[in-house]
């Protein structure tokens, strides 16, 4: 409540001492997946439960590698109409301040099949089979940033400096580990490398990021054709806190007990010994963490124009490993001055190929754009909402 | 009206609140895998294998004892002292003051011994100096030699006073030593000699001895066990009543079990050369269900006597005297099948029960042993109907049902039997002492003349599948819940009658099983 009353007070206040200015509010949650039904991100998100014939038909479809990844953001910005230089012969004359805030989360992870199973299943569906949970990474990162920069009301550039407060950051991996309950000796057999950190104490890392939305023109025959370089948390994070690091490297080898141990048996004792032999190692790290930095180049639409059917497309890379480029194309549709729609396909990042659709609502001084990349909501679900303000 | 919108809101909200994430996952965990069998008790004086069968060849020894818990000599101080009548003065350097002999009589009752010889213990020597020079004590024990060598100690004690004599220590181990009990004459017995001399320091001052001046020494016995001794060993009367309780047997709760005829052999070694009388009072066995047998034989309450073993030392031969439990003489058979957990067994043993007719000439060499032996041979064959045992484990779960918890589960077993016995299982799951759930196995432990003979090792084996499942009740209120009960009842039937039959025990039979629990988890991240 207090940051709406701070935001109508910037509103206000820009009101009486500036014109021309621009309030930018826009807000983003979209999960999606290669194989998984949403029906099981939504049971995380919503709660209630998978019964096992769904999970079974769930892990019967799933291929070799899968991923699943969540993102979510809240961006404000602040344009204002006040200039760096007043001398109208100076480049900075051209160029205004910003300000903004915002809060940033992306979740990814790849699994194997054998993975899903073994969570979701248990083990006893796969007694006598190998489990294979190599190249198993969940990445987990969630930040604050606040900064200020500089904009072309011109060209719509903007550049944006932000100071970074981590939230928690997760980033583990398992890179050839392995299960084998034998039946008939009654055996299990564990072979294990991976290693993972984590945090969890907010602002453990401060750091720096760039924002920055590049427009620039191809001329053509007909008017230009807009693309946009947009790269947004391109920076790092340094602990000031130190990360809890996980090391495991070992086999572990259980086997059915005699009587004579088991009536010795002490089940800490067992435990420790398992984690003896699976090479458990916790250590403290301190480190720098490279932002999840997205990076998308795309051909805009000229909303001012009154042709019927713009194309748009672009391609988008995010700096982390569980995520896959993405690309992304569709048709942009003048409807009326007040409402344009468009509709296109994406293909990428946390899945497969997938349905985008999106209406904008342009009035005197204000715009709502809202969108969704899985209009399907197939494997996942996505929705974009821009708020964009003339003051 | 705002008690209305109050509640409204509570709605709204409460609607909101969504179910936890969950869903089931299935588990199997081997715990264990294990096999019984006889391998342990063969050729170990309890099973002999005889062909294709085995034979119970009990040997057990139920009494061993030596001199040592035949004769025990308490702890034992003897103390010699000198002190001048006048006072001497100007006693040169080097003078011998006092050399005396004194005899000590032991006190051991009416053991009358004259001649033992030390296993082990030790004596523990204290004098006293009260005069202002050094003075050599020469503490030795006449009677008491070790390869021919009379005991002799010598101190050198410092100069002492009358207020605060200097004392000295030393403790020598006795073992080996040989005592002659017999006194000057040897003729004697529990009589000890002393020898005390005294000499001042052969480089000390004149001195003036005083008379006020106690020189004295104490010599304490300790711990002392004999592995020889002669002499008259008393007739005191062993009186003992034993309970002893029989593993196993105290968990068996019903049924019954019938054993072929049975012989058992007791046989009684002397090796003192000591008459001995004995008499075994009373056996009586007590069942779990408080059903009680006495031993019923001619032997029980009478009087049986031993003459002394003969010869010596390496040459000792025992007296021996066996006594013989069959059905004909005795109620042996109803006895052991009472399955008895608690034995309570009531004997006296008394040496020279008509007094010392020896002269003293009782006698107890190092392999001098008073045994009782008890054996018994028969084929392992028996015949059980229902024998119930039981058991009770603690038990300490605790799950939140609110996080990953267990669900529901079972318990695998899979067994081989060669044992002619079939099993039957059950838990109960207790609260305080009081049966709260029950669960049965889905079939038996089936006997192994059920099944066919493997051609690799030519036993007659069966193998059994069988699933405890644990309800979801149980697991519900596995927190509250804190023993369990295993049950588990033998029978050996004819497959075509289902009556009990006698059946023999294959050699080499085993029991081979493997356990596994089965769990379905809620799993609650």
């Amino acid at each position: 409540m207090r940051y709406l009353a701070l935001l109508f007070a910037v509103f206000f206040f820009q009101q009486l001492f500036f014109a021309q200015s621009q309030l930018l509010l826009e807000a983003n949650g979209a999960y999606n997946s290669s194989t998984l039904p949403k029906k099981i991100p939504q049971a995380f998100f919503y709660g209630g439960f998978l019964d096992s014939s769904f999970l079974t038909q769930t892990h019967q479809a799933l291929t070799a590698r899968n991923t699943f990844g969540l993102q979510m953001h809240a961006n404000f910005q602040y344009q204002t109409n006040k200039t760096l230089s007043k001398d109208p012969k100076k480049l900075a004359s051209s160029w205004s301040w910003l300000f903004g805030a915002g809060q940033e989360q992306y979740s990814g992870m790849q699994f194997s099949k054998d993975a899903f199973g073994f969570v979701f299943l248990g083990g006893a569906p796969f007694v006598g089979d190998t489990l294979n949970f190599s190249n198993t990474r969940i990445q987990s990162i969630s930040f604050s940033k606040v900064g200020f920069g500089v904009y072309n009301p011109q060209n719509q550039t903007s550049l944006q400096f932000n100071l970074i407060g981590l939230q928690n950051l997760i980033d583990a991996k398992l890179t050839n580990t392995s299960w084998f309950q034998d039946p008939v000796q009654d055996s299990i057999h564990i072979n294990i490398t991976g290693n993972g950190r984590y945090t969890t104490r907010a602002f453990s890392a401060i750091g720096l990021g760039l924002d920055f939305d590049y427009r620039f023109n191809s001329e053509t025959d007909s008017e230009p054709i807009v693309f946009q370089l947009k790269i947004q948390n391109f920076g790092f994070a340094y602990q000031i806190a130190p990360l809890e690091q996980i090391q495991l490297n070992g086999t572990y080898h259980y086997g059915a007990f005699d009587l004579q141990d088991l009536q010795q048996l002490q089940f800490s004792n067992t435990l420790d010994s398992a984690l003896l032999d699976l090479g458990l190692e916790r250590t403290a790290l301190r480190q720098w963490t490279l932002l999840p930095a997205s990076i998308q180049l795309s051909k805009m639409v000229n909303q001012d124009s009154t042709i019927r059917v713009q194309a748009y497309y672009g391609a988008q890379f995010i700096l982390r490993q569980t995520y896959l480029p993405l690309i992304f194309a569709g048709a942009h549709f003048y409807i009326t001055k007040n409402w344009q729609t468009g509709i296109g396909a994406a293909y990428g990042g946390f899945g497969g190929l997938r349905a985008q659709a999106y209406s904008a609502f342009t009035f005197n001084k204000y715009q709502i754009l809202v969108r969704t990349d899985n209009a399907t909501l197939q494997k996942g679900a996505s929705i974009y909402l821009q708020f964009k303000c003339d003051l | 009206m705002k008690i209305v919108y109050f509640f409204c809101f509570i709605f709204i909200f409460s609607a909101c609140k969504k179910e936890a994430t969950n869903w089931n996952s299935n588990w199997e965990i081997p715990i264990l895998k294990d096999t019984l069998d006889l391998t342990n008790y063969y050729n170990d004086t309890t099973l002999s294998l005889n062909g294709s069968q085995i034979d119970i060849a009990l040997s057990r020894t139920l009494l061993d004892i030596g001199l040592a818990e035949l004769i025990k000599i308490p702890d034992t101080t003897i103390s010699q002292q000198f002190q001048t009548v006048f006072t001497v003065n100007n006693v040169t350097p080097g003078f011998t003051f006092v050399n005396s002999v004194k005899t000590h009589d032991l006190d051991l009752h009416d053991i009358q011994l004259k001649k033992v010889r030390v296993k082990s213990g030790r004596v523990k020597l204290k004098v006293y100096n009260p005069l202002n020079t050094d003075v050599l004590y020469q503490v030795e024990l006449p009677g008491v030699s070790l390869n021919g060598q009379s005991f002799i100690q010598n101190f050198t004690v410092a100069a002492g006073t009358v207020q605060n004599p200097t004392v000295s220590y030393e403790t020598i181990d006795l073992s080996q030593y040989e005592i002659d009990l017999g006194g000057a004459q040897g003729l004697e017995f529990n009589k000890l000699q002393s020898k005390l001399t005294l000499k001042t320091d052969p480089n000390g001052p004149i001195v003036s001895i005083y008379s006020n001046q106690l020189f004295k020494y104490e010599a304490s016995f300790q711990d002392l066990v004999f592995d020889y001794a002669k002499g008259y060993f008393g007739s005191a009367i062993l009186d003992e009543q034993q309970t002893f309780h029989l593993p196993y047997l105290d968990q068996i709760i019903a049924g019954s079990l019938d054993l072929p005829n049975l012989t058992m052999d007791v046989l009684i070694e002397n090796g003192f050369k000591v008459a001995l009388r004995g008499q075994l009072s009373s056996m009586q066995a007590t069942n779990t269900q408080g059903q009680s047998v006495a031993l019923q034989a001619p032997v029980i309450g009478s009087n049986f006597f031993l003459p002394p073993a003969l010869g010596s030392w390496s040459t000792l031969q025992p007296s021996t005297l066996p006594l013989h439990f069959d059905a004909n003489n005795s109620n042996i058979e109803n006895y052991l099948e009472n399955l008895g957990a608690t034995q309570n067994i009531a004997y006296e043993l008394q040496v020279n029960p008509w007094g010392n007719t020896a002269a003293g000439h009782d006698e107890a060499f190092p392999n001098s042993r008073l045994k009782v032996k008890v054996s018994a041979s028969m084929p392992l064959q028996f015949s059980a109907d229902g024998l119930t045992l039981q058991d009770t484990f603690e038990l300490d779960i605790k799950q939140d049902l609110n996080k990953t918890h267990v669900s529901s589960g079972a318990i695998l077993l899979e067994a081989t039997n060669a044992f002619p016995f079939a099993t039957d299982l059950v838990l109960h799951f207790l609260k305080d002492g009081q049966i709260q759930h029950t669960v049965l196995a889905d079939a038996q432990i089936s006997a192994a003349n059920l099944g066919q003979i493997d051609p690799v090792d030519g036993l007659q084996k069966k193998t059994s599948k069988l699933k405890i499942a644990l309800p979801e009740a149980v697991l519900l209120h596995i927190n509250e819940l804190d023993q369990v009960l295993v049950q588990a009842s033998f029978s050996t039937l004819d497959p075509t009658t289902g009556l009990a039959i006698m059946q023999e025990v294959q050699a080499n039979a085993f029991l081979a099983f493997k356990l596994k629990l089965q769990l379905q988890t809620n799993v609650r991240p």
